[in-house]
């Protein structure tokens, strides 16, 4: 018997908690928190929830069992990857899928993250990524002193310059968006402004990147409420439409932290133009529909990347592009209009999909992209979901 | 777990590799099949799936394609700041090591292989300037 028609998929909720370099909060109460302001948010009860995902477990995260048995949630489809922020966009993905076939009638992304006294995760003695064999997918190599994801972004970061003959610290210029966007957003930790000559002034940290540069580890939590269209249009809020996916990207061309082809790690070092069915799957004809973009920028050159492998910007072109306020509100790209993971919180990429959301609905305040109608949500690592708001 | 830089992971494909480097070779693993040299090792060959692989000793001249600078100390005792370079080498494959020259790296510049003893029974393959092109 072949699968059923699939049904059209939005959120209907988001949930975010306040957020902490240290809460002294469990990951269990943060997930709690996100959970029942997501919940609020969409006008459900926990006994609705029979879906569960999520892309990050013990010990930096609530895993997903714990959260059901906890939270009284009847869940009829899980999901949790290994722990990694880049598994948002294949978590949120596999949320859409269960209720687009049914197999789950109120699917919640759900989160709670304590990254305070799990930092050494993040490079140093408990970097269990620097054990995988090859370097795993940030290239680190404990044993030549090459952890923590940072030193695989520098990397590639410094063969991009190289490559196009940039100077290293005009990437200034995405941190310092993000950080007048954290500056409009209540909730993001990073108040202090961040002009060029205080970025100047920051410590490098793996150089060419500077701390600036690296995502802020947090304590936090947040939920996003996945349902089917029909019945979020029933529902409290106004629904956001997932109008178009595509999925995470691996193989010997691929590189987390570096388009494919810019040559680090395995590798080469032909780049080349993809098709991005995102579009299409969406009704657009191109990067060029695109709102306010949401990128996974654990370290700043994701965006310029991002920028490149989408089409936002051509080959080596990006470093350029980003510059003059072009991805800041008020310019002609939005990007990481809450803060990001730079200056608002390191929640592993929920945050994002809240912020999504709010802008598509209209909430954003001060930092409302004017006319916001579609927003895209898009990795170095080549997955993407596009958001709309309900033109109903 | 100690706090100290950890030696390489033994995986099964990785042997041949750390052991070629005590008495200072760089082992490299090569499909018959395509005649590519590869890296990371794997069983097979990540070209063309083939399982006909033989190890050979790389001759270990390249060029760097890519240098950083690690200024935060990650691991107790590190001497920060300290460089680590990537390498393209001339029969194809990247390799990630610590930068054993004086001066800082270019990226397009000549490196040659060499090895440090870190152990009494491990020895890891690293880069440095081509003493060729000296003076």
């Amino acid at each position: 018997m072949p699968l059923p028609p699939i049904r059209q998929v939005a959120i209907a909720g988001v949930g975010i908690t306040a957020l902490a370099r240290r809460s002294g909060r469990s990951p269990l109460d943060l997930a709690a928190e996100a959970l029942t302001t997501a919940l609020h948010d969409a006008g459900l009860v926990p006994s609705d929830v029979d879906g569960l995902f999520t892309n990050v477990g013990a010990p930096l995260a609530a895993d997903y069992d714990r959260m059901a048995e906890a939270f009284g949630l009847p869940v009829r489809a899980a999901l949790q990857t290994w722990t990694h922020g880049r598994f948002i966009g294949p978590a949120l993905q596999s949320a859409v899928l269960a209720v687009a076939t049914g197999m789950a009638e109120v699917a919640v992304c759900l989160a709670g993250v304590r990254f305070s006294g799990a930092e050494e995760m993040t490079g140093g003695p408990g970097d269990v990524e620097g054990a995988r064999q090859g370097g795993g997918s940030h290239g680190e190599l404990p044993h030549y002193g090459m952890t923590a994801p940072g030193g695989g972004a520098a990397m590639a970061w410094r063969r991009y310059c190289d490559r196009y003959g940039y100077d290293p610290e005009l990437i200034a210029a995405v941190p310092m968006a993000l950080r007048r966007h954290a500056r409009m957003n209540p909730n993001a930790q990073m108040a202090k402004p961040l002009e060029h000559a205080d970025y100047l002034a920051e410590p490098y940290v793996v150089e060419p990147l500077r701390r600036p540069d690296f995502a802020l580890l947090s304590d936090g939590g947040a939920a996003v409420v996945v349902t089917a269209l029909d019945r979020a249009r029933d529902l409290r809020t106004a629904p956001v439409i997932v109008a178009g996916m595509q999925g995470l990207h691996a193989g010997p061309d691929e590189f987390l932290f570096a388009p494919p082809g810019l040559g680090v790690f395995s590798q080469g070092d032909r780049r080349r133009v993809e098709r991005h069915p995102v579009y299409a799957m969406a009704g657009l004809a191109g990067p060029q529909d695109v709102d306010s973009l949401a990128v996974y920028d654990a370290f700043s050159p994701n965006v310029v990347f991002v920028a490149e492998r989408f089409g936002f910007a051509a080959e080596g072109e990006g470093l350029a592009w980003v510059q003059d306020g072009r991805i800041e509100v008020g310019g002609a790209l939005p990007v990481n209009t809450a803060g990001g993971l730079l200056s608002e919180a390191h929640l592993c990429g929920w945050g994002h999909v809240v912020e999504i959301a709010r802008q598509l609905r209209g909430e954003a305040g001060e930092r409302q992209v004017a006319g916001c109608a579609t927003v895209q949500w898009a990795t170095p690592f080549g997955d993407s979901v596009i958001f709309q708001a309900d033109r109903r | 777990m100690p706090n100290t830089r950890p030696l390489p992971v033994r995986y099964p494909e990785d042997v041949e590799h750390l052991d070629g480097a005590l008495p200072g070779e760089l082992r490299l693993p090569r499909c018959r099949r395509c005649g590519q040299a590869f890296w990371p090792a794997g069983p097979v060959c990540p070209r063309d799936l083939s399982r006909d692989v033989a190890w050979y000793t790389d001759a270990g001249t390249g060029v760097v394609t890519s240098w950083v600078r690690f200024h935060r100390r990650y691991f107790a005792g590190d001497p920060v700041p300290y460089v680590v370079v990537q390498v393209k080498l001339d029969s194809g494959p990247r390799l990630t090591t610590s930068w054993a020259g004086d001066a800082d790296p270019a990226c397009g510049q000549r490196v040659a292989a060499r090895f440090r003893r870190v152990t009494d029974d491990a020895a890891l393959v690293e880069f440095g300037p081509d003493g060729r092109e000296r003076g």
